[in-house]
């Protein structure tokens, strides 16, 4: 059973839905990329002709499983604002910090590549997809210590999204919410990655 | 005078056309009856649907006859669907056509058998009538003089004669190409104790044997009946009794041909030899050839009535398919009486094969039931086998060939991931500062409230 705090790209594009899945399938076929696959692969048993597109649809999926929470927390650690929180001397080890954000809006784009293989052999050109996931939070609180967010609260969240190889569109989302818990526990925290400038510093200090 | 002149000529004239006319007479008379039109009763549509197709003249031409079979339907595995066989209607087929054709005087049916799936009919121009030939007596240890004779009208079985010249005991064999088939009688010239068979199949498969043992007045005294096993090698069926009884000895079998006899061994009493010349009455046996019919089983006759016999006609010289109804097997209550008599009895038939008979079955009570349920059992196995086998395989080979494709994930695109947030505005409304100690109270507790943006 997947938890909320485990819901992935794949629950959030429902790549699962055999409609959705057959109409990705055939839009796939549609791709430069898949057709100059097919045509290397015309002398081979009809069987795997028929299955490559499958394949890759298995791959893809495989490339999917990204946590929705991930995607959040790396575009929290990237604030300017939350740098602050970095200096020891305003904010010692010990001291628990709540930071509230208002309503944002979180763009993240990732692109996985495909290989096709036959017989262990790369066959083809690569497969890249584009997936593009846009999460707009009306509030989050986030609880930060060490340098690290430890725990964050989150109001209402809506996304939408598409996944996409070359031109075509394989499966794609409207806007709506997103069905995320109201607390997320990040365990030993998600640190919060230092300004390059500071980081040179700190490294000079230390020498 | 001129009128004594004139009955020369006219006398002449009478003369010559009388003559003309017994001439053609005895053409017509001499014309050997022969076929002038084979068609063959091809199963159409529906039952007691046909259509007869013409498939020669004087014989059957093989290439008509290969076409007409070729047009039956097919099985899914190419074999001949034959619909269960309908003698009467075909009978009347053949009934209809020569009735149709102003040629025709006579016709024989031949049914179809294993070699020839569709039944024919030979249309005859004359009524052929049975021809009875004289027999011509052999020599011991000679080539046997053989007649074909059809000695049944009613029943139309072609049936050879062969007789027996000796009066001596002895041995009788004949070579392969001249020994007799079954159905054949022969006929001792002096009647014998003991008379051997010497049998073997032409068939791999068994064959049924009918026995039967005629005395001096052409009567049946001894019928008994056996299974040859069809290995190929010769078996012995014995006839004895302790007088010389047997006159005649007769083989049948259910399929013609299916049964040759390598030789005949006969035993005479010392003291009967001499009058051996006196109790046979040839004529006597080939009336009883005539008038007794072969014997049939009384359940298969009840389950199995026998349809309304053909006209008596000759089977066509080329046609190696039986014509007409075959003997039917013997009874198998006869079996009881393959064991010598312990009392004192004067008859037995008993049979001994020569070769090795392992896998000789004894009679069964009904041995036709027994024997289909190997063959479908078997053929049931066969084919669960092979659509096993063939599921196994094809599921394999769909495992092995889509194992060959793969995908490989070079990259799930988080390494670089390009996140971006809405345009940095201050948009923090609050910011809360918790300066607590995990031992320290909650009144000891700092909170510091800063205006909105003011961190930005």
């Amino acid at each position: 059973m997947t938890s909320q705090n485990d819901l992935t790209l794949l629950q959030f594009f429902d790549v699962g839905d055999a409609k959705a899945s057959k109409d990705g399938l055939n839009a796939l076929y549609s791709t430069a990329v898949m057709r100059s696959t097919q045509a290397l692969l015309s002398t081979a048993p009809t069987l795997l002709q028929n299955h490559i597109a499958q394949s890759v649809t298995e791959a893809l999926k495989g490339a999917l499983s990204v946590p929705l929470v991930d995607v959040l927390s790396s575009a929290w650690t990237t604030r300017r604002e939350l740098k602050q929180y970095l200096d020891r001397s305003k904010f010692p080890r010990e001291e628990l910090v709540d930071h509230a954000l208002g309503k944002h809006e979180i763009q993240s784009t990732h692109r996985p590549k495909l290989q096709i293989m036959l017989d262990q052999s790369p066959i083809g050109a690569e497969f890249e997809f584009a997936v593009t996931v846009a999460l707009n939070v009306e509030a989050a609180i986030l609880r930060i210590q060490d340098g690290r967010i430890m725990h964050a609260q989150l109001g209402k969240v809506s996304g939408s999204g598409a996944i996409k190889c070359e031109e075509a569109t394989l499966f794609a989302r409207a806007s709506k919410p997103v069905a995320l818990p109201q607390t997320l526990s990040f365990g030993q925290g998600i640190a919060i990655p230092w300004p390059k400038e500071l980081a040179l510093t700190s490294s000079v200090n230390a020498a | 005078m001129a009128a004594k002149r004139l009955w020369g000529p006219i006398g002449f004239c009478i003369a010559a056309v009388l003559a003309a006319l017994s001439l053609a007479h005895a053409e017509e008379e001499a014309a050997p009856a022969a076929d002038f039109l084979v068609l063959a009763i091809k199963p159409e549509g529906d039952l007691k649907d046909y259509r007869m197709v013409p498939v020669g003249e004087a014989a059957i031409d093989p290439v008509q006859y290969r076409g007409v079979v070729k047009s039956l339907p097919r099985s899914l595995f190419g074999g001949v669907i034959i619909r269960p066989h309908d003698e009467r209607a075909e009978l009347a087929q053949c009934r209809t056509a020569c009735a149709a054709n102003a040629k025709c005087g006579n016709f024989t049916y031949v049914r179809p058998g294993k070699e020839r799936p569709v039944g024919v009919c030979h249309l005859r121009r004359t009524i052929d009538k049975p021809a009875t030939v004289a027999m011509t007596p052999v020599v011991e240890n000679a080539a046997p003089a053989t007649e074909t004779i059809v000695v049944s009208p009613r029943i139309g079985i072609e049936r050879k004669l062969v007789t027996i010249d000796s009066t001596r005991n002895g041995r009788t064999l004949y070579t392969p190409d001249q020994a007799p088939l079954a159905p054949v009688t022969f006929r001792f010239k002096a009647p014998v104790a003991t008379a051997k068979a010497d049998v073997r199949t032409t068939t791999n498969e068994r064959v049924w044997a009918n026995v039967e043992a005629l005395d001096a007045k052409g009567r049946v005294f001894k019928r008994s009946g056996t299974w040859i096993v069809g290995d190929g090698a010769a078996h012995q069926i014995l006839v004895r009794t302790e007088d010389n009884r047997i006159a005649a000895l007769r083989l049948s079998t259910r399929d013609p041909a299916s049964l040759v006899v390598n030789g005949v061994d006969f035993v005479r009493t010392a003291d009967a030899v001499a009058e051996a010349d006196t109790a046979e009455d040839p004529a006597a046996i080939e009336q009883a050839e005539a008038d007794i019919p072969p014997p049939a089983p009384d359940l298969a006759a009840e389950a199995f009535p026998l349809p309304p016999r053909a006209e008596a006609t000759e089977p066509p010289a080329d046609i190696t398919q039986p014509t007409d109804e075959q003997p039917a097997p013997e009874p198998q209550t006869d079996v009881a009486i393959a064991k010598l008599p312990s009392d004192g009895s004067t008859d037995a038939v008993i049979t001994i094969p020569i070769a090795p008979t392992e896998a000789a079955p004894e009679p069964a009570a009904k041995p036709e039931k027994q024997l289909p349920e190997v063959p479908v059992l078997a053929a049931f196995g066969a084919a669960a086998l092979l659509l096993g086998g063939t599921g196994l395989y094809r599921h394999n080979y769909r495992r092995r060939t889509l194992a060959r494709l793969t995908t490989n994930i070079l990259t799930d695109g988080r390494s670089r991931p390009a996140v971006t947030l809405s345009a940095d505005e201050p948009d923090m409304s609050l910011r809360f500062t918790v300066r607590a100690h995990a031992t320290v109270s909650a009144r000891q507790t700092t909170i510091t409230i800063t205006p909105d943006g003011a961190a930005a």
